[in-house]
């Protein structure tokens, strides 16, 4: 007990805590960092990674390196506070202070444990028109904890609209209109999403994401291909011009929209066959249908999508609670040390 | 940056280089007039350096504190800013403007290497989040850089009385600093519905946090040395300024706006 509660203990288990959080950041984390660089990284250095991996050193953070001093520092802070309030006659402010401040970390350290255990974070897409139900086929996963692998909900939403500069205290943003229905059967209700401003339901709460574009209605078809669907096209280049590029059976089709101010957007159309040679290279406006070179396109309409996170974390109220005890802590300590 | 803010900049970064040269002068030939001299040259280049940042703020449109360039300048102005308010206070301080200007000189040189260009904001920077956040990182790092003037100090001329500054504006920094990472961190709970995301500016500053942690333990860690906090403050500092404008140069972050 003397051991556990000691400071010295407690410089130990932090200067270790400092060691693996550097090396954490010197060696690429899985997760965390870049996914194509991460991939680039591992082929280049292959049996190197295989070592790292062995040791976890490419998980430290959520691997025992990391978890372990955590536990002991809790365990050091708690005994250490304990003990100290059992050896003081007479309790000032300023001890006081310490002890609150000691007890937030306990508070704070507890909450990323329920984190650690039971939250879930998940993104999802939407174009305008779409509905979707907020179940686990629909979201990818981007973490989750312990005993919580799957988002369960039968919340329905649906984008109305899309609104590239709403208009909020002064200030342009973007902000999404959407009509949720919680449970079968219940109303739905109308609101707006934009960032900093989530939308809370009464299990999850869904945030703006930062990904959006335009996802225009497209027609293709010729002797033995059909196809209409609205394409999820990501903002390239600029903010003005967004692409994709989708294979058609054996054709590979490349769409580009530009947008212009106060013009209605152009969207080109370039077919290629197997062998990567152009047949058709064309452009249209919204609404307009022709045909080039054996193929009927269409570009029937425009619409915008936009992404959205989800999540539940019951462990940020906790934590939330433990920063305003450790600033309370601190400013009590400044004051009266 | 418009040709005035360009000129003020160059302006202001001249004014506190004079003084810089000044102070040496003045400390190492014991030129006591100078004092005055070197006084007016600081005062003026702050004066400036005001002028500017409310130029910034009108042509922007908002707080200068989003690119690394304007949080460098407003560091310095607030490390400057409480130089004088504690010449005023006790002019036996005043010796730490040598170092102070030193810092500030090395700041705003390096400075120059990121956009001067100022930045719309983002959606997700129209809150009052950003103002607090920034308004904690600036102040932060002025109050350690502040700190760690005064341990240069006291290692240099070996006077006790610089032991008390230095730990009142390294606390002051350090509490700064956690206002800083709670902000942010609830900013970004708010904002993606996560409240750690280890990006690396976070990583870098919780280790930072974590470093100034533990130097309020030192007593316990190292009793017998002497002077082991000043010098250990020396090496904190490096991480802190590290964690707020080294960090872009090697990672990708999310906190990059120019």
């Amino acid at each position: 007990m003397k051991k556990l509660s000691s400071p010295k203990l407690a410089a130990v288990l932090i200067f270790w805590i400092l060691f693996i959080l550097v090396l954490s950041a010197l060696i690429p984390q899985e997760g965390t960092a870049d996914p194509l660089f991460y991939e680039l990284w591992k082929r280049k250095h292959e049996k190197t990674v295989r070592i790292i991996e062995f040791l976890s050193l490419t998980r430290l953070r959520t691997s025992l390196w990391m978890i372990l001093p955590v536990i002991f520092l809790f365990f050091n802070i708690l005994f250490f506070s304990v003990e100290k309030t059992r050896r003081l006659k007479k309790i000032t402010m300023s001890h006081a202070a310490a002890l609150v401040l000691h007890g937030s970390f306990l508070v704070i350290l507890a909450g990323i444990l329920v984190s650690a255990l039971f939250s879930i974070h998940g993104v999802f897409t939407l174009t305008e028109g779409q509905t979707l139900t907020l179940s686990q086929k629909n979201i990818k996963l981007i973490s989750s904890g312990m005993f919580k692998k799957e988002i369960q909900t039968d919340t329905v939403i649906k984008l109305s609209q899309f609104i590239e500069n709403y208009e909020v205290n002064e200030t342009n943003t973007q902000a999404s209109k959407v009509h949720v229905t919680e449970n079968t059967g219940a109303q739905t209700k109308e609101a707006l999403i934009y960032p900093n401003r989530p939308l809370r339901l009464k299990t999850y709460t869904i945030y703006a994401g930062s990904a959006y574009g335009f996802s225009p209605l497209v027609y293709i078809k010729n002797k033995s291909v059909t196809f209409k669907k609205c394409v999820r096209m990501a903002n390239a280049l600029s903010k003005n011009t967004s692409v994709d590029r989708f294979a058609l059976e054996h054709y590979t089709v490349k769409l580009k929209l530009k947008r212009a101010l106060n013009k209605p957007p152009v969207l080109t159309f370039k077919i290629s066959d197997k062998r990567d040679k152009e047949i058709v290279h064309y452009s249209l406006r919204p609404g307009e249908i022709k045909n080039s070179r054996g193929f009927e396109l269409g570009f029937l309409d425009i619409r915008q999508w936009t992404s959205f996170n989800i999540s539940r974390d019951s462990g940020a109220p906790v934590v939330f609670s433990g920063f305003f005890l450790t600033l309370m802590g601190m400013v009590l300590r400044y004051v009266f040390h | 940056m418009s040709f005035i803010e360009s000129v003020l900049f160059w302006l202001f970064t001249a004014g506190f280089a004079l003084s810089f040269f000044l102070f040496c002068i003045e400390l190492v030939f014991k030129k006591t007039f100078l004092k005055k001299v070197t006084d007016g040259c600081i005062f003026a280049a702050f004066t400036i350096q005001t002028s500017f940042l409310i130029l910034r703020w009108l042509s922007a449109g908002h707080f200068p504190y989003v690119t690394s360039f304007e949080s460098i300048v407003i560091s310095c102005w607030f490390v400057v800013l409480f130089y004088i308010v504690l010449k005023q206070l006790r002019n036996d301080y005043r010796a730490a403007g040598i170092a102070l200007l030193g810092f500030v000189f090395i700041l705003l040189g390096y400075s120059t290497a990121f956009q001067k260009q100022s930045e719309p904001l983002s959606v997700s920077l129209q809150t009052l989040w950003l103002v607090i956040h920034a308004f904690f990182a600036t102040s932060g790092i002025a109050c350690l850089i502040t700190g760690t003037s005064f341990a240069l100090l006291h290692l240099k001329m070996r006077d006790i009385k610089f032991l008390l500054p230095m730990q009142r504006f390294v606390s002051l920094g350090f509490i700064f600093w956690s206002v800083m990472i709670l902000s942010g961190s609830i900013w970004a709970h708010q904002a993606w519905g996560r409240y750690w995301g280890w990006d690396p500016i976070e990583t870098w500053s919780l280790i930072s946090w974590l470093i100034y942690a533990a130097y309020f333990h030192v007593p316990f860690l190292a009793p017998k040395f002497k002077n082991f906090r000043s010098h250990y403050l020396l090496f904190a500092l490096l991480f802190a300024l590290f964690a707020l404008w080294g960090v872009t140069t090697f990672y990708k972050s999310v906190h990059v706006y120019g």
